[in-house]
């Protein structure tokens, strides 16, 4: 199966019962892309088993979210399950070799239809979002923070390549 | 605000997409233009912005240093938002985002328009870069 349910993750930052809610819609939309788009089967990761390896290369997508919500979404995963996601969305045959910028293209790819639809879930509930444009950083050793006071809401989840973590950082604006 | 003069160069003519040592600080701006700024400012010249910014001695690359990169980016986005649209909510801003590390790269995906511009502060460069998506 795809996405194996949804996980309630306990929250531990300021509107628990919002941050839930964030979640589950979060999860819905990456579950309608990997659905649609990216044809690996993937699961959702209780908050205290998800580990990444230490070092290594890393890629990560990043989109703002402003409107009801004020924030960035962002995508982190290791250089190999980039690849593994870059692939599927490229379709590409398994001992086709995948290009660096292809593979941070479907990673920025990947973000901005997670946005998307999490923009549309968000509206069907009554809260209009609009969205940026997708930008990726990828690096052997870097660091993305939002300012200190943001809410956070935190989703590790696991491909057969290894983990990726899905964050989204925001503040109130209504 | 700041008490720092910055003097601008000339816009570059090719994109500067890997960064060492440094600090970016990125802003997504959304609503009738879709876009991106950042701010790229190698470690040095980043304490001594937050320095600056903050009226006391900064030695190294802490949380101080990527939210005063951060609300830089989201001051400056501000002030290019009423540039690009008469009616402030035309376009509206995320979070502010300070990217840190070693050596990075970062790419705006949208097909857009860019434009970088260096300034140069006592302590060294740093860029201003501006995509905005094509029409």
């Amino acid at each position: 199966m795809r996405g194996r349910g949804i996980v309630q993750h306990r929250a531990h930052f300021p509107g628990e019962e919002e941050t839930l809610e964030l979640s589950c819609q979060i999860q819905s939309a990456l579950g309608e892309v990997f659905g649609t788009m990216i044809p690996l089967d993937y699961s959702v990761l209780e908050r205290s088993s998800f580990t990444t390896p230490e070092g290594g290369y890393n890629v990560s997508g990043m989109i703002g979210i402003s409107g009801r919500y004020q924030g960035m979404l962002t995508l982190h995963c290791p250089k190999p399950v980039a690849q593994s996601i870059a692939m599927a969305l490229l379709m590409l045959e398994p001992d086709e070799p995948v290009a660096d910028e292809d593979t941070r293209d479907a990673i920025g790819e990947l973000v901005n239809m997670l946005a998307g639809g999490f923009k549309t879930r968000l509206a069907d509930a009554g809260m209009d979002v609009n969205i940026s444009v997708p930008t990726t950083i990828a690096g052997r050793a870097y660091s993305i923070d939002c300012f200190q006071g943001a809410n956070c809401v935190s989703i590790p989840f696991r491909l057969e390549a290894g983990c990726f973590l899905i964050e989204f950082k925001y503040k109130e604006t209504a | 605000m700041l008490m720092l003069e910055a003097v601008a160069g000339d816009p570059l003519a090719e994109e500067v997409k890997t960064f060492r040592c440094s600090v970016s600080g990125i802003v997504g701006l959304a609503g009738t233009h879709r876009g991106m700024l950042s701010i790229h400012a190698p470690d040095k010249v980043a304490m001594a912005i937050t320095t600056c910014f903050l009226g006391m001695e900064i030695d190294s690359i802490n949380e101080d240093v990527k939210d005063a990169i951060g609300e830089l980016a989201n001051m400056l986005a501000g002030s290019i938002k009423s540039v690009l649209s008469e009616n402030g909510k035309d376009i509206q801003l995320s979070i502010p985002s300070a990217v840190h590390g070693q050596e990075y790269s970062i790419e705006c995906l949208a097909e857009s328009d860019w434009v970088i511009v260096p300034f140069t502060i006592p302590q060294g460069e740093f860029l201003v870069e501006l995509q905005l998506k094509s029409a």
